[in-house]
């Protein structure tokens, strides 16, 4: 039996998508913790939560963007290495760029892709990390 | 008592006298009936510059001018040898060929057979006065030259004042309009220092109209130099090289530093020789309506950013039902789920469509070319349509050029022009039909279909043997959603942007596309691209999926 005991971080405003994510996550063997605002999220980080990966969707509730959280993430030893998967729904080629810039893993338009795609992305990365 | 007696007893002494006085002031003669002179008193002498002896018993016509009509002569021997007394002007000649004139008066003696017997003849000189008569008269003469030439001019003056005054009302008028236009209007001269700036350049530019006259227009000191150099260069070789209008968008700064656009043009206005007198600049603030534009961008960012929210949750709940994630599921239920997430599909390619074909229309997509192997792209994206071929038992062949270079292409862009062109031909084609494409490079001066190309290109062209284009339905096949009438009750799903955007990637990629079309038989769309690629165009946005 493959022990998936990997968590994931989801931070997503949007109740509804939240919750499917989280669902599916769950289904498909994650460990799932879920937040809707960069402060909120980043207490888990400092809280100490085991986080493996991180879906992150851009625009969040609260004044930061995820493009800060990953800012933050990079700049700190402890949490750099976390990969970021972002999942959202603004499709702007300059939105795209400054995530992959700062070290994201992956940028999806959320109504372009299938949930278990992504999450399909995100075991093959964590099974093989050097792979992307 | 009859005057023209003289009395013959007439004491000397009374005639001496009588000559003495008139010596003084006339001349005086006296001839016989032929006119042979008889007597000629001493001013006559003076005055003719005969002397007497040379006088005496001439005829009195050796004084003749010769400058007289001869009908003056004839009326006044008709008049004295009748009788009568004759006064007239004559102009006589002097021994020296010189010439003088006389106020005469002849008067017959009638001697006893009643007939004249003698005449007398008194003349005044009046020489200076016949001068200064000439004179005068030229004078008048000249004076009433003067006068027509005069009112001439006057008229002239008039006419030009006339015409000076409607010319004023014409200009006046026309810098009224200039005064009072919204727009920036500068003209200057040949080197660019401002002659002239309207009340809408102080208010543009934040600079008074004193402060700009004189100077250079667009100088670094006034409203210019945020520009690259090469587009001030690119400017001046237009206007003033080629002599020709430029036109363009420029980002200029104000007196307090806030920077703008203006949209507008330069004109160079010739003299009579060709060469440039004076360029007009005309200008407008443009800022505004770069708002609305940035505005206009961001608002359907945010409508297709907040469309996409609740087409994410109905995919991905279907998905998760029919995946049986929240238990398992009939036949039936798989069906109507199946339903609800193509629909919800079709939804997102219209709203990814919209999103693109606004970013068209505003002119902020982006181009980012970059080496690209086309001919793989277009394996790739046979790859992904290979489903929907097999699904209609349509053959696809391709012809590729065995040593395609590769193309400075935007990926992105080229893969959604294959599939697009792609996905129609295999859903205007019926089952079992078939689509052939080609994609070659051909160089400038070769023909390709019915063009010659102007420079070396690549050329894609992709055959199917499907519908068809209803010929008076030709023209609008690149509108926005256009479907023609002969497919539109087929069940063919789609955006009707596809082409519109298609159409929009190929010519602001400096290429060309077209078609051929015969309905029931097939259609055949064309593109070509420059081998140089697609410009690289700075946007705000990409076009996405």
């Amino acid at each position: 039996m493959e022990v998936h005991d990997h968590a994931i971080l989801v931070v997503e405003d949007e109740r509804p998508l939240l919750e499917a994510v989280h669902l599916k996550l769950e289904k498909m063997g994650f460990e799932v913790v879920t937040a809707r605002s960069v402060e909120q999220a980043e207490g888990y980080v400092r809280d100490g939560v085991k986080i493996d990966a991180i879906w992150l969707d851009h625009y969040l509730f609260g004044k930061e963007t995820g493009l800060d959280f990953v800012a933050h993430l990079k700049s700190d030893e402890k949490t750099k290495h976390i990969p970021i998967f972002v999942v959202s729904n603004t499709a702007s080629q300059e939105k795209q760029q400054s995530y992959m810039r700062l070290g994201a893993v992956k940028y999806y338009v959320k109504s372009d892709h299938r949930l278990d795609a992504i999450i399909g992305d995100i075991k093959s990365f964590l099974a093989n990390p050097d792979h992307e | 008592m009859n005057r023209n007696d003289i009395i013959p007893d007439l004491h000397e002494s009374d005639i001496d006298a009588l000559l003495r006085a008139l010596d003084k002031s006339v001349l005086a003669s006296l001839t016989d009936a032929r006119g042979d002179i008889l007597y000629v008193n001493d001013k006559f002498v003076q005055v003719s510059k005969y002397s007497r002896e040379e006088l005496m018993g001439q005829n009195h016509r050796i004084l003749k001018s010769g400058k007289q009509p001869q009908a003056m002569f004839v009326e006044m021997w008709k008049t004295i040898s009748s009788g009568n007394i004759w006064r007239g002007e004559i102009q006589n000649r002097a021994k020296d060929g010189s010439y003088y004139w006389v106020d005469t008066t002849i008067a017959p003696i009638i001697g006893n057979g009643g007939k004249p017997e003698r005449y007398v003849s008194i003349r005044i000189l009046i020489t200076e006065r016949k001068r200064t008569e000439d004179e005068l008269r030229a004078q008048n003469v000249e004076l009433g030259d003067t006068k027509l030439a005069m009112l001439n001019v006057l008229e002239d003056v008039e006419e030009e004042k006339t015409r000076a005054q409607s010319l004023m009302k014409d200009l006046e008028k026309f810098k009224l309009a200039v005064d009072s236009a919204n727009d920036q209007v500068i003209i200057t001269d040949e080197n660019g220092t401002v002659l002239y700036a309207n009340p809408a350049a102080e208010r543009i530019t934040g600079f008074t109209i004193p402060g700009i006259l004189g100077k250079k227009a667009g100088s670094r000191d006034l409203w210019g130099g945020l520009m690259p150099k090469g587009f001030y260069e690119q400017m001046w070789h237009t206007i003033k090289t080629e002599k020709k209008v430029f036109a363009g968008e420029i980002k200029n700064k104000r007196k307090n530093g806030e920077e703008y656009y203006a949209k507008g043009n330069i004109s160079p206005v010739l003299g009579a020789n060709g060469e440039v007198e004076f360029f007009v600049a005309i200008e407008h603030d443009a800022t505004e309506e770069k708002n609305i534009d940035k505005a206009k961008t961001e608002f359907v960012s945010l409508a297709s950013h907040q469309l996409r929210t609740p087409l994410s949750a109905i995919n991905w709940y279907a998905e998760m039902l029919i995946a049986g994630d929240a238990g398992s599921i009939n036949e039936e239920q798989k069906k109507y789920l199946e339903e609800i997430y193509k629909g919800n599909q079709r939804m997102v390619d219209l709203v990814n469509a919209l999103l693109n074909v606004s970013r068209i229309d505003l002119g902020t997509f982006q181009i980012e070319p970059e080496p690209t192997d086309v001919a793989k792209l277009l394996q790739d994206v046979i790859g992904e349509q290979k489903f929907a071929l097999d699904a209609r038992r349509i053959t696809l062949s391709s012809n590729v050029q065995s040593d395609m270079p590769q193309l400075n292409a935007d990926t992105k862009l080229f893969r959604m022009v294959f599939q697009n062109l792609l996905s129609n031909a295999c859903k205007y084609t019926p089952v079992g039909g078939s689509v052939r494409m080609e994609l070659k490079t051909k160089k400038k001066g070769d023909s390709y279909e019915s063009l010659t190309l102007n420079e070396d290109s690549f050329c894609f062209s992709i055959m199917d043997s499907g519908y068809g284009i209803p010929a008076a339905q030709k023209n609008k096949i690149f509108s926005k959603l256009f479907r023609a009438d002969n497919v539109r009750s087929m069940d063919t799903d789609g955006t009707g942007l596809g082409l519109y955007i298609v159409k929009s990637i190929i010519e602001h990629s400096g290429g060309k596309i077209w078609f051929t079309s015969e309905e029931n038989k097939g259609t055949t769309f064309f593109f070509i691209l420059p081998a140089s690629g697609m410009t690289k165009k700075e946007g705000v946005r990409a076009l996405g999926s």
